[in-house]
């Protein structure tokens, strides 16, 4: 994005400014097209032309591609009045996906659950590491708590509202407006605007929705000028129904939204349209409707990709990982570079103990460019499990050099994974002291150093450490197994017992639990 | 996302700084010499025409570089010349339209020159034209021109046929010919792709036209009154759209039909070409630039169905090849295009042929490099097992360090040493001017050496003394100015130390012969730090020796397991002292079975040795003077019999103890009581003072009452309450100062009777301490021991039968300490513990 200050480029002797504005905009230089357009507009304030251009450019310079960044805010996951079922049947709801082995998904043994108690994906988006705290499924000050903290404990939070985000945004390039205009204060003051003016002027009126909507996120004003668009097309088109669905979604009035995209989506069918609709059913916790959207969207465009990916998260969000798999699959069948897929496909082969295949993907990753601690981190373990050792404290020591704070945790928590399966355990319980260093939150590295210490005897130690993670992490079941077979061994059968249910209540089906779980209650009926 | 780098084969670079518009590239065999040659124009007006022959680039490659009159906005090759089908160059400036002939050199190698067929001028600034055979007749080709501002010129040959203002006009959008359909499409400011009927253009009315293009931007403000073409098929894509192409994309098309294909920001769009029906659309995720289409294969290719590859170019330098919709291919090009074709040159079939922003030039093809930048090597260097497994030690042995919790002092620290002193001086080095006047005192000189271990030097060192009265130094601080580190001959500092024998300390038992010396100083690096040393102080600096004297009230008989010595040879230091106290100068002490020393505060003692058994005895008329010497008997006695056993079997003197202690107590509450009595009367001060006050201040004062009598009355008292107490606390002094020798004798006694190792000795010196000066009002020695017994007798020196607390436990419920009301109970307890040691109790 170019900085809104620049000065304007020097136009050659007999071309139109207009044009070298025109041409730097199609280059996304948007700075040297907003200067240029103020200096037309200095020269003459109602040229048309440079006024649209200047929106436009001001638009695009701060746009965000909204369809794919999605999170949800406190306020709308508490206060949640959309779910239209109390106790959703198991697949039927993002709060309640489908559990076990019997969806195709993979063991909560073998594959790491995230907070919301699916497997994590292979590839982070807002909201695929977090829980959506669901007022139905957990309710009082749990599901309060879940909504406060972020995915990843304790690095990012949520918005408070859907568009908290967004308003920081506009705040943001209200203050660059306001820093970087010429004659102060924002391009247009869209709050002093007479819409019905714009309204009737379609050339107008869609450049500057675009800059009340994305530029100021001023959904309600925005929204207004839809409207009144709207009503001068005679509800004929599409693309204002679209963006009066977006502005429902954005406010929350989410039937609203609803209408308003199926009704675009009648005048003319569009990718854009459909995965909004099916973002509107998925803030529903509708995902099956939601899938039906993508399904029907992908019958009429079947080359695109986003319609195919937007089916795979939701069913990787369902907890039907075959079938996410295979839609993952179709979507590299489209296009062989795409990122995301290939990260979930490999993410799927770790963790169905295929690592050499991981590794091919991680390593074609690497070959499009990525290079991120991630895919660093993954490599040097697919490289570990695939018998490669040779490259993978190489690949640790860049994903450390990249590591920020954020995610130097996990990469150290890897580290003393690694170093457990060499047996070096020395070295494990310093990764495992550094990852709680620097990511004070880092439960896993808590589990784990529990785990050691036991080993090393230290029986309060490991008391402790499991209790912490008890504590920050409840959907990890393993820390609550260790701590209920600790109590057992110690002779303290009764925490034992209400660990291994809470166990039993992470992961339903695992089987140490149970057995303990047996061997408790008989010793029950023996007293 | 790019899979490969895109390959350079041939570039050309301008080296200048000119600007180049996207349209202003065209790819023809603009000579018509056979072979493509690459067209460039920038805004500065340079034509350029390149020829790539070979892979890199040569200087004859530039066929022709010429400097036009009026900046370049569109290059286009076509047969735009009637008669013949020689290819013709269109040039489009902003307010001209010129068709020129590019003539190659007559001789090989010459520059090719360029001749102008037509030109023509044009009303309004110009943004792009479009070339083809309008209507599908005629022999050439015609040039229709888009205005920057929404008019659409056609032009027949040189000649301008018709201008028509487009509708919904404000910023232009690329233009497209559709030759199947006859018309021109392009995308306007309401994000729709609008297709216009040559024809109808054509047959619109005459009033359409504008007069001028100021006349249009105020007919524009004026909103629907101007007449402006409608559009054939109008339809919202609703993205801005960055280019437009013909290509056979889609499957399922009929032989020569087209699809449009529409490049907007985030979508790629496939209309109709007939009624713009949206029949494809594929979001991309890249910021797209530019597109171009080109046919697959040769035709020979049955795979390809005559469908075209579609070109995608993205802002960052992604190359994406689709067909059929799926992504054939992506690279990634180092210089990002903004706009793109495909060419055969020198016989390879399908180079790429793109323009960057700066007027490159390239020829590209797709290689299987992977992109280098991102990624970079993987091996810069090799591991060296050995140095990490070192490094990994290191590492290793600093956590354990640290965690261990041991920290190892620094390497550049002071160390004292301190000289242990034998014996006095020589009455030589005595007698120089002594403060206290007392010239008979003995003095003691112990050389501290002070070592800096650290490089260069520390200053500001400072030496403090500390001794316990009735010894005292000289010089109880002693500042180093500086000390030099290394390994060379360390800095001695002379401490005399000196015993007062008169004056305001006279009369003082020695509670301890030993001397501290600290050396506090900063470090190089800003730490303070400390170092110390411990000095033991010999015998006769504050004893010496007089003739026998027969005081024996109270009496100390140490037994050991071996024949005695004369106690000549173990007081050798005391009895080599010249006798200066006028006691008979040969210091009768010498008379082998008896030996009598002389404390520096006046008490004498009197040491007896048996004849045959190694028995000793020590009387004295004061029970406390009695520690020294035992101590340094014992002491002396282990010194010359190394592996001696020294015991005490008589009982033990508490009686005497306990009315030391009894005394101290007494004294302290004596002070507290005169305390109390000074607080009272203070107080009593304080409230007359303000009644009286209040008094004088007063404007009708009321008569005194004798408040004057009673303020000068308690005032006296004050006095001497003030006096009292200090003569109290002098008192309580003395006290404490008998009941840390007192102590030390019956600590020493206990040890030797009930024979603790050094660590039970340990504990009961720290049970039972011998620091019984007052340094605070709130704690005092008796309650700090009655604690301390109470706890041993409570857990380490507990009954056997009974269950033993843990420290920890029984450290919680204590009271805060106060002073007791009694010492009945410490005295029981001080029994008590006596007789749990003599059945067996250990500390530890």
């Amino acid at each position: 994005m170019a900085a809104m200050g620049e000065a304007a480029p020097e136009v050659p002797p007999g071309v139109d400014p207009l044009y070298v504005a025109i041409v730097r905009f199609n280059r996304r230089d948007y700075g040297a097209t907003i200067a240029l357009c103020t200096q037309l507009l200095d020269a003459q304030p109602y040229d048309q032309a440079a006024w649209f251009l200047k929106t436009r450019a001001l638009t695009m310079a701060v746009w965000i591609d909204d369809v794919e960044v999605d999170e949800e805010g406190v306020a709308d996951a508490l206060l949640d009045d959309n779910a239209t079922a109390s106790m959703p049947r198991p697949g039927t709801s993002l709060a309640r996906p489908m559990t076990g082995a019997a969806a195709g998904g993979v063991n909560a043994s073998v594959r790491p659950m995230s907070a919301s108690g699916r497997p994590t994906t292979g590839f982070a988006r807002p909201g695929t590491q977090s829980a959506r705290p669901g007022t139905q499924s957990r309710g009082g000050t749990a599901g309060l708590a879940a909504a406060m903290g972020g995915g990843r404990l304790g690095t990012a939070s949520r918005p408070m509202t859907s568009f908290g985000r967004l308003v920081r945004l506009g705040t943001a390039s209200l203050a660059a407006a306001a820093s970087g205009g010429a004659g102060g204060g924002p391009f247009i003051a869209v709050d002093r605007l007479d819409l019905r003016k714009y309204a009737e002027r379609p050339t107008l009126a869609r450049a500057l929705f675009d800059y009340i909507l994305y530029h100021d996120h001023n959904p309600k004003k925005a929204l207004e000028l839809a409207a009144l668009a709207t009503v001068a097309t005679d509800f004929g088109e599409w693309w204002w129904k679209e963006r009066l669905g977006k502005c429902y979604f954005q406010l929350g009035l989410l039937r609203d939204a609803e209408k308003q995209l199926r009704s675009s989506l009648a005048a003319q069918p569009t990718v854009l349209a459909t995965l909004e609709l099916a973002r509107v059913y998925l803030r529903l916790d509708q995902p099956n409707a939601a899938l039906d959207v993508y399904a029907k969207g992908a019958d009429a465009f079947p080359h695109d990709v986003s319609l195919v990916v937007g089916q795979a998260r939701t069913c990787d969000a369902l907890n039907e990982g075959g079938r996410a798999v295979a839609l993952y699959k179709r979507a590299l069948a489209l296009d062989a570079t795409h990122v995301e897929s290939l990260a979930c496909l490999a993410a799927h082969h770790f963790y169905t103990d295929q690592p050499e295949l991981a590794l091919r993907f991680f390593r074609r990753l690497l070959q499009l460019g990525v290079s991120s601690t991630a895919l660093w981190n993954n490599l040097a373990l697919s490289c570990f499990y695939s018998a490669q050792y040779d490259l993978c404290l190489a690949a640790f020591e860049r994903a450390l050099a990249l590591a920020d704070d954020g995610e130097a945790g996990d990469v150290w928590y890897n580290v003393g994974q690694v170093a457990i399966g060499i047996g070096d355990l020395g070295l494990a319980y310093q990764a495992f002291k550094v990852a709680i260093s620097v990511d004070t939150n880092h439960v896993e590295s808590y589990a784990n150093l529990g785990v050691l210490e036991l080993r090393k005897g230290n029986l309060d130690a490991a008391r402790a450490n499991f209790q912490t993670v008890h504590e920050m992490a409840p959907h990890m079941f393993e820390p609550f197994f260790n701590g209920a077979l600790l109590a057992f061994k110690l002779g303290d059968f009764q925490e034992a017992h209400d660990l291994a249910s809470k166990a039993i209540g992470a992961f339903p089906e695992h089987h140490d639990s149970h057995e303990l779980l047996r061997q408790l209650r008989q010793l029950f009926a023996h007293l | 996302m790019s899979l490969f780098k895109a390959r350079e084969w041939w570039a050309a670079t301008t080296g200048s700084e000119e600007e180049f518009a996207p349209t202003a590239f065209c790819v023809a065999d603009v000579d018509n010499q056979g072979g493509n040659k690459v067209a460039t124009g920038s805004l500065s007006g340079l034509l350029r025409i390149y020829h790539p022959r070979q892979r890199g680039y040569l200087a004859e490659d530039l066929l022709l570089e010429q400097r036009l009159d009026a900046p370049i906005i569109q290059l286009a090759a076509g047969e735009l010349l009637p008669g013949h089908s020689r290819l013709a160059l269109a040039v489009l400036h902003p307010r001209k339209l010129a068709v020129y002939e590019v003539h190659a050199g007559k001789q090989n190698g010459a520059y090719h020159t360029l001749a102008r067929a037509w030109e023509s001028p044009l009303a309004r600034n110009s943004f792009s034209m479009v070339l083809g055979r309008f209507g599908g007749r005629g022999s050439h080709e015609s040039v229709a021109v888009q205005s920057i501002d929404g008019s659409v010129s056609v032009f027949e040959g040189e000649a301008l046929s018709y201008t028509r203002l487009l509708a919904n006009f404000l910023i232009p959008g690329p233009l497209l010919y559709s030759p199947r359909t006859n018309s021109l499409l392009t995308a306007n400011s309401l994000l729709q792709v609008v297709s216009f009927k040559l024809s109808a253009l054509a047959l619109a009315r005459a009033d359409a036209q504008p007069q001028a293009a100021a006349g249009a931007a105020a007919g524009a403000a004026g909103g629907k009154a101007e007449k402006r073409i409608a559009p054939d098929w109008a339809i919202v894509v609703g993205e801005h759209v960055v280019d437009m192409a013909l290509g056979r994309f889609t499957a399922g098309l009929g032989g020569g039909a087209h699809d449009v294909l529409v490049l907007g920001v985030q979508t790629l769009f496939a209309l109709k070409e007939g009624s713009g029906q949206l029949i494809y659309q594929r979001r991309l995720d890249m910021q797209p630039s530019c597109m171009t289409v080109y046919p697959a294969g040769d035709g020979a290719d049955p795979g390809t169905g005559g469908a075209d590859n579609v070109l995608l170019c993205s802002a960052t330098g992604a190359i994406l090849v689709l067909r059929h919709s799926a992504i054939l291919w992506a690279a990634r090009a180092e210089r990002p295009p903004i706009a793109l074709a495909v060419s055969p040159f020198a016989g390879i079939k399908g180079l790429l042929v793109s323009l960057s922003a700066q007027g490159e030039a390239c020829a590209l093809y797709l290689g299987t490099d992977p992109p280098t930048n991102g990624v970079g090597g993987s091996h810069e260097k090799e591991l060296d097992y050995d140095e990490m497994d070192a490094e990994h030690r290191t590492l290793l042995a600093q956590i354990r360090e640290t965690t261990g919790g041991q920290r190892a002092e620094p390497a550049d620290a002071i160390t004292l040493r301190a000289q242990q002193p034998r014996s006095v001086d020589p009455p030589t080095e005595r007698g120089l001017g002594d403060a206290d006047g007392a010239s008979n005192a003995q003095s003691v000189t112990v050389r501290v050496a002070v070592t800096h271990s650290g490089v260069g030097a520390l200053s500001d060192v400072r030496l403090s003394v500390q001794c316990e009265l009735p010894v005292y130094a000289l010089r109880e601080t002693i500042p180093l100015p500086a000390v030099m580190g290394g390994s060379g001959t360390p800095l001695t500092v002379p401490i005399v130390f000196r015993a007062r024998s008169g004056g305001s300390g006279s009369g003082l038992c020695p509670t301890s012969m030993q001397a501290v010396v600290v050396a506090s100083y900063v470090t190089a690096d800003g730490q303070p730090r400390t170092a110390r040393a411990e000095v033991q102080l010999p015998l006769p600096l504050v004893a010496r020796a007089i003739p026998p004297v027969k005081s024996a009230d109270f009496k100390v008989t140490l037994d050991t397991d071996q024949p005695p010595l004369p106690l000549a040879e173990l007081f050798d230091d005391v009895l080599a002292l010249p006798a200066s106290l006028g006691e008979g100068g040969k210091g009768g002490g010498a008379s082998g079975s008896a030996l009598s020393l002389r404390l520096c505060s006046g008490h004498e003692v009197t040491a007896l040795t048996s004849k045959n058994a190694g028995r000793y005895r020590l009387q004295s008329a004061s029970f406390d003077a009695l520690w020294l010497l035992a101590a340094e008997l014992s002491a002396r006695l282990r010194r010359r019999l190394p592996g001696v056993r020294v015991s005490f079997n008589e009982p033990l003197p508490l009686t005497e103890y306990f009315a030391l202690i009894d005394a101290h107590f007494a004294a302290r509450q004596q002070l507290v009581a005169v305390s109390s009595r000074l607080e009272q009367r203070a107080r009593q001060f304080r409230v007359v003072q303000k009644r009286l006050l209040v008094r004088f201040k007063d404007r009708n004062p009321a008569p005194l009452f004798n408040l004057d009598a009673l303020l000068s009355g308690t005032h006296g008292q004050i006095v001497a309450l003030a006096d009292d107490a200090h003569a109290a606390r002098a008192a309580l002094d003395a006290a404490a100062r008998a009941l840390a020798c007192g102590t030390q004798l019956v600590n020493l006694l206990v040890v030797l009777r009930f024979d603790l190792d050094a660590e039970n000795a340990a504990a009961l010196n720290a049970h039972i301490s011998a620091r019984t000066a007052d340094t605070s009002s709130e704690q005092g020695w008796e309650e700090r021991t009655d604690a301390a017994l109470a706890h041993a007798l409570r857990t380490s020196l507990g009954k056997a039968g009974a269950p033993k607390e843990s420290a920890a436990s029984s450290s919680l419920a204590l009271p805060p300490l106060a002073m007791p009301s009694d010492v009945s109970k410490l005295k029981k307890h001080i029994t008590v513990v006596c007789d749990r040691l003599s059945k067996g109790g250990r500390f530890v």
